[in-house]
């Protein structure tokens, strides 16, 4: 699939168990589904953790998050687990809007932001 | 069952102009005097009106440019933004932008693709806060005062919702608890609808509780991104109706599954009652009949008066869109029942007895029923002057932004009414006098100080109805015309002998011969010596004139003077030999009979006769027309002093027959553009009179020799 947006991905590759890192881009709408839904897929090729890291989210709708929820659903499913390495305020009031807050596994209280 | 939605194209499009030019002039009120929450939310519901409209008719380029305009202007209602003249400048470019793309795809033009593409990335980067002016610092004050509702409780009380929504609901007693089941269907997303956004605004109504089903979402892999698999039920206690709860879903109708139920009593009965209300009907989009109009905001209706009236899907009582085809048709039924009822007048008039008094009598009814129907259906295509005028605070804006003047615009008399059909063509002649008014009429700041003037100037539109006409004026206060240069000019291109004494009115006639201009250099705005023939050829073609009153350095006025309508006249009937002819009530100053003696021939002039100081020339109607007359001899005829575009003349006929209405047909459709006649008429009995246009009479009968005849 065409990569139109890219993440940005830190992956440890030394350590094994380690998560990989895929930092969201700023635009996470129905404008950028396609690009960001090529990046989830990449992480779930890896079979790892995943540590998101939303803190730079500026602007993120039903599209956007309903790729996180398949994203997590589809992570956990296979055994492994998502984490969150930060949240911006819009990432978490869309989120909250839409009562998918636990699905997309952010913690109940903000750990950076 | 599916819809023809192509059935509904046109209401959109005619529609979403309606809408746009609101959303402009909100903008131009925002520019005029600063920004408030109220215009800020018409327009962001014109630009959420366009954008479902074309989402629901897959116009996905308008979409996908509304949506990016939507959300600049979201931020700007909810005050995380602030509005700068950047920002107002793109948004007003945005509006331009709309209306090429609503006409390329309704005339399937080629789109300006770079335009918007450039306009789009700006918006764009306005959203992303590339515009330091907008964002709101510590010490900032918002540009606007939002209108801030009480918040939501639980995770939702940090979001302040500042939706069009609460303006407008109308409010019942008591709190009550809808359950909102919603469930996308695939086009929701790709039509500009976002959930989220619909839920923000619910939540501005009372208190929302939120849960989502994934029940439907598929693995990862066979999602597609663009298709929303979420659906969510909702619970809302609010004290507004349901209807207020159906507005925010409007635009998603036919791209979800709706349903809104009334879950129990008001909390406050909750003693008495423990049993819930009788479930409401059910509301889903598929028993929601036809996609739904626009809900077009004028922006000079008040924000707090459509509150009364929530507009919904089809609701909208008080008006029907019909097609100008259909009144047309209906006018032009009306005008041959007239002509019918005509002849059969003429009929009875030679019939007696008692029969054919009553006759007669029931015939006087039905002209006085035909004639309040007729001028029913001639209102019905009346518009106020408005429709022409809105376009004016734009383009001074803009025009006097470009040119480094300044100049304020005055409009007078813009609910005065005239026909559609003339509003339309008088647009663009209007234009030209305003860019002329605006590039040479007012002068630089500087320059007006050094005169004595206000740095600001004026230009001033105006309308009125005078006699059966109505006066459209477009004055400044600006230098006036040179009219030196205007006669050097005119000598120069030998359009004037070089010892020619012209008056005033001649100099300032200059101006309408085609090609003429003073313009120092060519601008963008004029100069090019095309204008101002065309605006006096347009405005003929009309049936009506302009003059031109000019006085240096205190301003330049223009007087155009229109018709009402294109489809009937006030006439005074005449009979040349055999012939009758309709010359316009509008143009009949006075008719008299000449004394013998009293009329003079002219060298190269013609016959000329005394009337009130001034010598008028003598038209002769059968001479024009070839036709036969009863009377050659001035005094043993009439003559009918008529004017036309400031001129006067003696129009010499044989006998008045007497004043009728007609109704206008045509010529130039039918049979070809005839100097002197502006159309022809049937009579009542049958045969065809044609009717005179004055002023191209006048002009006419100066060039005229005898041996040219024109029917």
């Amino acid at each position: 699939m065409k990569k139109k947006q890219k993440a940005t991905e830190v992956a440890d590759a030394g350590a094994l168990e380690a998560p990989s890192v895929l930092k969201l881009e700023s635009l996470c709408t129905l404008r950028e589904s396609i690009a960001l839904k090529a990046s989830l897929l990449e992480q779930l090729e890896l079979g790892r953790d995943v540590a998101l890291d939303g803190s730079v989210v500026d602007r993120i709708d039903a599209a956007g998050l309903q790729l996180l929820v398949a994203f997590v659903r589809q992570v956990q499913f296979g055994g492994h687990q998502v984490s969150w390495l930060g949240e911006s305020p819009e990432l978490r009031r869309i989120a909250a809007q839409l009562d998918l807050v636990d699905h997309i596994g952010l913690p109940a209280e903000a750990v950076l932001s | 069952m599916s819809i023809d939605l192509a059935q509904f194209h046109a209401t959109f499009f005619e529609e979403s102009r309606e809408a746009l030019d609101a959303m402009e002039a909100g903008l131009l009120e925002i520019d005029a005097n600063g920004s408030d929450a109220d215009t800020i939310n018409t327009i962001f519901r014109v630009a959420h009106s366009i954008k479902g409209g074309a989402g629901m008719f897959g116009f996905n380029d308008i979409t996908s440019f509304t949506h990016t305009l939507e959300t600049l202007l979201d931020e700007l209602r909810g005050s995380r933004m602030q509005l700068t003249a950047r920002i107002s400048n793109a948004l007003l470019q945005s509006v331009d932008v709309l209306r090429t793309m609503i006409g390329s795809v309704q005339h399937g033009l080629p789109a300006e693709a770079e335009r918007t593409a450039s306009l789009h990335a700006e918006l764009t980067s306005l959203i992303a806060g590339n515009d330091p002016g907008s964002a709101l610092g510590a010490a900032a004050e918002p540009a606007i005062e939002a209108v801030v509702l009480p918040a939501a409780e639980d995770s939702l009380d940090d979001i302040e919702f500042t939706g069009v929504v609460a303006d407008v609901v109308p409010v019942v007693a008591a709190p009550t608890q809808w359950t909102i089941g919603f469930r996308p269907l695939p086009e929701l997303l790709t039509r500009g609808n976002d959930p989220a956004r619909m839920f923000s605004e619910l939540a501005g109504l009372g208190t929302l509780e939120v849960h989502a089903d994934l029940g439907a979402l598929p693995e990862f892999a066979s999602l597609d991104p663009e298709v929303c698999k979420l659906s969510w039920e909702l619970i809302l206690t609010s004290e507004v109706p349901r209807e207020a709860i159906e507005l925010i879903f409007e635009w998603a109708e036919g791209d979800c599954e709706l349903s809104i139920q009334r879950r129990q009593a008001p909390v406050v009965a909750a003693v008495a009652v423990d049993e819930p209300e009788p479930l409401d009907a059910e509301l889903t989009a598929a028993n929601v009949a036809a996609p739904v109009a626009l809900a077009v905001v004028s922006s000079a209706k008040p924000v707090a008066a459509e509150a009364a009236a929530p507009k919904s899907a089809n609701a909208d009582a008080g008006s029907i869109r019909v097609s100008i085809e259909k009144i047309d048709e209906l006018l032009n039924t009306v005008g041959e029942i007239v002509i019918t009822q005509s002849m059969l007048s003429q009929l009875a008039s030679r019939l007696d007895g008692v029969t054919a008094d009553r006759l007669k009598t029931g015939l006087a009814q039905l002209e006085t029923n035909i004639r309040e129907l007729q001028e029913s259906v001639m209102r019905v295509r009346m518009l106020p002057v408005s429709f022409v005028f809105s376009r004016f605070p734009r383009l001074v804006r803009d025009l006097s932004q470009r040119l480094g003047k300044q100049i304020k615009l005055k409009m007078t008399g813009e609910q005065t009414e005239l026909d559609k059909t003339v509003l339309e063509k008088i647009g663009d002649p209007l234009v030209h006098l305003v860019r002329n008014s605006i590039d040479h009429g007012i002068e630089m700041p500087d320059a007006r100080v050094a005169a004595g003037k206000p740095a600001e100037g004026t230009v001033h539109l105006n309308a009125f109805h005078k006699g059966g006409c109505i006066t459209l004026e477009v004055s400044d206060d600006g230098k006036g015309l040179d009219r030196n240069r205007i006669i050097e000019k005119a000598r120069s291109r030998g359009l004037v002998d070089p010892g020619a004494v012209l008056t005033d009115e001649q100099i300032n006639d200059l101006i309408f011969l085609p090609g003429f201009s003073t313009a120092e250099a060519t601008t963008e705005l004029s100069g090019r010596g095309v204008g101002m023939d065309v605006v006096r050829r347009n405005i003929k073609e009309l049936g009506g004139s302009i003059e031109l009153r000019s006085d240096p350095g205190v301003g330049t006025r223009f007087v155009i003077n229109l018709p009402l309508t294109l489809a009937i006249v006030d006439g005074l009937s005449v009979a040349v030999g055999e012939e009758v002819y309709i010359v316009p009530l509008v143009t009949i100053v006075e008719s008299l009979q000449l004394k013998p003696g009293t009329s003079s021939q002219i060298v190269d002039h013609g016959e000329v006769f005394s009337f009130r100081g001034d010598y008028l020339p003598v038209i002769r109607l059968h001479e024009i027309f070839g036709v036969e007359p009863r009377a050659r001899d001035l005094h043993s005829g009439l003559l009918m002093v008529v004017e036309g575009e400031g001129r006067r003349a003696g129009l010499f006929v044989d006998a008045l027959l007497g004043q009728q209405q007609v109704v206008i047909k045509s010529m130039e459709s039918n049979y070809g553009r005839i100097d002197g006649v502006g159309g022809a008429t049937i009579l009542g009995e049958g045969t065809v009179a044609l009717i005179l246009d004055i002023p191209g009479l006048i002009r006419l009968s100066s060039t005229w020799q005898p041996a040219r005849r024109i029917a």
